[in-house]
């Protein structure tokens, strides 16, 4: 057979004139009034011998009128060329898993192998052979029909296969597509059809567009895979502390019809909640949902687990992982004050003014003993709603500020428990002095007390009404407290210079593990002065202590001596930041855009480290380690895999960079040690994941198959066939192989010659039946 | 009857009888270093000081009615930096016409409503154009250049800081409002046509000193409690409107899961 197919000749009827329409049909006009006239001239002979001479005449004025058009003939030689017939089998993973003892792959093999030698054998075809997974490849024929194609593509775009072909042949070359899959498409036409949906009339068109049929072929059985997969995680990329967040989490449970299956939400490897599922036959999605509150700002990973059953497909599908970022919402301030005064109020106007606080106050503006002389109706006071504030809503602040008040006439003793229990779990607590703060509020020997900086006298003394102005101590020349400015002496400058408070509640000192930050002059307490500013961690959370009611006095009369606010806002400011744990008081931070990565792809991490006064670090020289946990031991150690160091610039900011090679959670912790002895540790996690889509939903997509068999003008087949009837294919294309003639035919002398025959007749007839 | 029902009972008599007996309080704790004063302010004018009871009578009403702490005896100042900022609140009465600050003195008063003062006038000149009321508006004019009084709405914060208070009721009722100049959306000037201090004025003996027209004794309690609800302003700024957005913040934040 000649491979460029056979050579035959084919001729076509061409007009060449040029004369314009409109003059044609003049002449046509002018034709017909000269058989009109003719048949007047005629009146009077019999019919037929009518009949006949009109038709003579009309024959001669239609052969003239036709030869006006120049009519040719063209003689050409062609070709039949055969087509493309392609065979294209599904080379993803999900292909290649054994359902029934066979895989899709050797199921396609078996079908090719038989289909293949007729393509082959047929004149108007040629075979091509092609596999696909993420993108289209071409393999040897016999790769396809021996069952030997390595199906390990973690992709599956059939979309992108079939444009695959369009660039390597031309659509009208194509005779149709021989598609042998399982239809779990994770590509455009699967992600658009997720839940079985309808081809939408975008991809339904760029289907019929192709021009070629696709005759599809489902190589798996549905009925027999048997799997249970976490499909999907559905969660946002971030969440904000203290706020409830929903996850929902899709599953797929195939073969398996009965019985309960639970499902669990791990935080850092630690089981938070269970959801039960009830399988049933008719059902093999669904979905639970799970809400939870973030506690701490940062990156958090959560695990969803379902139980492995017996003779699953794929068990690696039954664990998923995501990483939250959890960032800080508004800051939400509680600000309790006993006693209107212009410390709250100076407070008040400052916390207020700052847009990222939410400020829930109460104030106490009326006691027991005042006398407001105007009925209830005629007051705006309203009821201290102490048990929603201390029992119902307590845990949703991220600080709590007790300013000059006491607990005692509110019969809050029950609840102060829960402020301890509130602070150890994570919240900001303040206490500010006044005369019904600290001791003389009734707060020593509580629960509150208990997590205070600061220890509280039991009787004897519990006001000083002496002026003083506090002094730094080493702690709190470098904390970010009371390092209201930068420079370490005009810090010292500037509380030396700060306008006297005017007294300040008694202490006993400070309490065990708390840093003072500044003392008073002259007042002692145990083992040394007296604390007018502390500060402690208790728990996951932190609190801090003022002893005076007249800070406000650092704005209002530093700003009427010329002076700036800025020591007071900076105080308060850096107060409320290190209370609640703002991240950005870290004097080292690290981190990583990514939340998840693939395995051998690059992590890039950002180091930022600050000196005490939070001026840049420049020049310094930190260690770094990489380690790596699997997710089923997420509790564990992790696995040193990776180290180095890094050294600043002159921005304080390094750049760590680490390859991740294997899936699983990875910890990126960095250490820098401090002039005095100590070392700050942060650290920053990533997910390391692979691309795992073709194994999180096995359910064959025979209805994807159908409809793009249905949209291509192609057939579907479930494998194994009944019959092996090859599928119908297009036609091999003729082309022009470039020889070609023209035959005028208005000038050829055979015309003239019938011509002139014609009205030879024509006068020969006249003649005789007396008409000339 | 226990010391602190005694302690009431004495208050509550005090209050009734008018008799000038310092609220506990007032003494007690850490002094009057940060208790609530409203300084009077003296300047050039033959009438600076025309109510010389009405704040210290004032002051006591605060001390029975509300949980503030006040001082006891109010202060007197001159418009320096040395003496204005000794307290955020200033006070000033007077019913004519008065030369201007010095520039130093406007210096003081501008630097002190800049750091958070509160700058309560009380005009007694019985009308609404007056020379006092021309004298204010071209101090505040040269302390805040573009800046003017404008009237409170009804709705302003000062009326229900504590009580809930219809208009600006004081020794007369020029008008049924408050002037006011707002600096950084915070109101720091404070300014009343109805000689509020004129009502608040007592003698020592708790007699009023001078007549409240026209609404007597009803008209005189509700400008008492008008200068309570203005030391309730100056030191709570809006928190009573805060109040009405509690509820939505408490539930906007969903912190705990069932």
């Amino acid at each position: 057979m000649d491979p460029t197919g056979t050579t035959h000749s084919e001729s076509e009827l061409l007009f060449t004139g040029t004369m314009a329409p409109g003059w044609l049909l003049v002449l046509a006009v002018a034709a017909v009034g000269i058989l009109v006239l003719t048949w007047l001239d005629l009146r009077g002979m019999r019919g037929s011998r009518t009949a006949t001479i009109l038709a003579l005449r009309a024959i001669v004025l239609g052969t003239l009128l036709v030869l006006l058009l120049e009519p040719a003939v063209e003689l050409r030689d062609v070709r039949r060329v055969p087509n493309h017939v392609a065979v294209v089998v599904d080379q993803s993973e999900s292909h290649g898993l054994e359902v029934g003892g066979r895989s899709g792959v050797e199921r396609a093999a078996d079908h090719v192998a038989r289909m293949a030698p007729r393509i082959a054998a047929h004149d108007d075809h040629r075979l091509e052979s092609f596999a696909f997974a993420a993108e289209l490849q071409r393999v040897p024929a016999e790769v396809l029909s021996d069952g030997s194609l390595t199906a390990d593509g973690d992709r599956t775009d059939i979309l992108a296969a079939l444009d695959g072909l369009t660039e390597r042949f031309d659509r009208r070359d194509i005779g149709g597509v021989l598609l042998y899959s399982d239809g779990i498409d994770n590509g455009e036409l699967g992600e658009r059809t997720p839940r079985g949906e309808p081809l939408d009339a975008s991809h339904r068109g760029r289907l019929e567009a192709l021009g070629f049929p696709v005759h599809t072929m489902l190589t798996v059985p549905p009925e027999e895979v048997r799997d249970v997969a976490i499909e999907r995680i559905r969660h946002e990329d971030f969440a904000f502390v203290r706020n409830a967040v929903s996850v929902e989490v899709d599953l797929r449970v195939l073969g398996y019809t009965s019985g309960t299956l639970p499902v669990s939400l791990h935080r850092e490897g630690e089981l938070l909640q269970t959801r039960v599922v009830t399988l049933s036959p008719d059902e093999t999605r669904h979905t639970v949902r799970f809400e939870f509150v973030p506690e701490l700002i940062g990156k958090e990973l959560y695990t969803v687990e379902v139980p492995v059953l017996d003779g699953e497909l794929v068990a690696r599908n039954n664990r998923d992982a995501f990483v939250l970022r959890i960032i800080r919402d508004r800051i939400r301030v509680l600000h309790v004050v006993g006693r209107p005064g212009w410390d709250q109020r100076f407070l008040r106007e400052l916390l207020t003014g700052n847009p990222n606080v939410d400020m829930v106050s109460f104030y106490i503006l009326r006691s027991q003993s005042d006398v407001a002389r105007a009925a209830q109706s005629e007051l705006s006071l309203i009821a201290f709603p102490t048990d929603e504030l201390f029992n119902e809503q307590l845990g949703s602040f991220d600080l709590v500020i007790f300013q000059n008040f006491t607990h005692v006439p509110y019969h809050m003793r029950q609840y102060l428990p829960n402020v301890a229990r509130y602070v150890e779990g994570g919240g900001g607590f303040l206490m500010i002095g006044g005369e019904q703060s600290f001791a003389s509020g009734g707060f020593a020997g509580t629960e509150v007390e208990r997590i205070l900086p600061v220890r509280l006298p039991s009787g004897g003394t519990l006001i000083d009404r002496a002026a003083f102005r506090p002094a730094l101590t080493d702690a709190g020349q470098r904390h970010p407290i009371t390092r209201v400015e930068f420079d370490a002496r005009r810090n010292e400058e500037t509380w030396d210079t700060l306008p006297e408070l005017t007294g300040t509640n008694v202490v006993r000192g400070p309490a065990p593990g708390a840093v003072v930050l500044a003392h008073h002059p002259s007042r002692r307490g145990d083992g040394g002065m007296m604390p007018v500013v502390a500060v402690s961690d208790v728990g996951e959370g932190r609190s801090m202590a003022v002893t005076a009611d007249s800070t406000w006095r650092w704005t209002f009369q530093q700003l009427g001596g010329g002076g700036s606010a800025r020591p007071y806002n900076t105080f308060w400011g850096n107060a409320m930041r290190w209370l609640i744990r703002d991240p950005e008081l870290n004097l080292l931070q690290v981190g990583i855009q990514q939340t998840a990565v693939r395995p051998g792809e690059e992590v890039r991490a950002r180091v930022r480290v600050f000196r005490p006064d939070y001026a840049p670090a420049e020049e310094v020289t930190g260690r770094w380690e990489a380690r790596f946990r699997d997710l089923s031991a997420l509790g564990e150690e992790g696995e040193l895999r990776d180290e180095g160091t890094f050294e600043t610039d002159d921005r304080g900011v390094a750049e760590v960079l680490f390859v991740p090679d294997a899936p699983g959670a990875w910890t990126l912790r960095a250490t820098v040690p401090q002039e005095d002895g100590e070392t700050l540790v942060e650290e920053e996690i990533v997910l390391v994941r692979l691309d795992d889509r073709e194994v999180r939903d096995l359910a064959p997509r025979r209805d994807l198959l159908e409809a793009i068999a249905e949209a291509t003008g192609g057939t579907f087949t479930a494998l194994p066939a009944g019959r092996d009837a090859l599928p119908p294919l297009q036609p091999a294309r003729v082309v022009d192989v470039d020889r070609r003639t023209f035959v005028m035919l208005w000038n050829h002398p055979f015309v003239l010659l019938a011509l002139l025959l014609l009205l030879g007749v024509e006068w020969s007839l006249r003649r005789r039946w007396g008409r000339l | 009857m226990s010391s602190a029902s005694r302690r009431q009972f004495l208050k509550t008599m005090s209050a009734l009888a008018g008799l000038t007996v310092l609220p506990s309080r007032s003494a007690s704790g850490f002094g009057t270093a940060n208790a609530f004063d409203m300084p009077l302010l003296r300047y050039d004018s033959p009438t600076w000081n025309s109510r010389p009871s009405a704040i210290r009578r004032l002051l006591i009403d605060v001390d029975m009615r509300t949980n503030i702490r006040v001082v006891q005896d109010p202060a007197v100042v001159r418009p320096t930096i040395d003496e204005l900022f000794t307290s955020p609140m200033l006070a000033m009465t007077g019913d004519r016409a008065f030369p201007s600050f010095r520039d130093e003195e406007r210096e003081a008063l501008r630097r002190f409503l800049g750091a958070g003062g509160l700058w309560f006038v009380d005009s007694a000149e019985d009308r609404l154009d007056g020379g006092f009321r021309e004298s204010m508006e071209r101090e505040l004019s040269a302390l805040f250049p573009g800046e003017t009084l404008r009237r409170l709405p009804s709705d302003h914060v000062v009326f229900q800081t504590y009580y809930l208070v219809d208009g600006a009721p004081g020794r007369v009722r020029v008008a049924n409002h408050l002037d006011g100049l707002t600096l950084d959306g915070r109101t720091a000037v404070i300014y009343s046509h109805n000689d509020m201090m004129g009502a608040w004025a007592r003698d020592r003996f708790g007699n009023p000193e001078f007549a409240v027209h026209p609404g007597g004794d009803r008209q005189r309690e509700m400008a008492t409690r008008l200068g309570v609800n203005l030391a309730m302003f100056a030191l709570t700024l809006d928190y009573k409107e805060d109040q009405v957005h509690v509820p939505h913040i408490l539930r906007r934040r969903r912190w705990r899961v069932d």
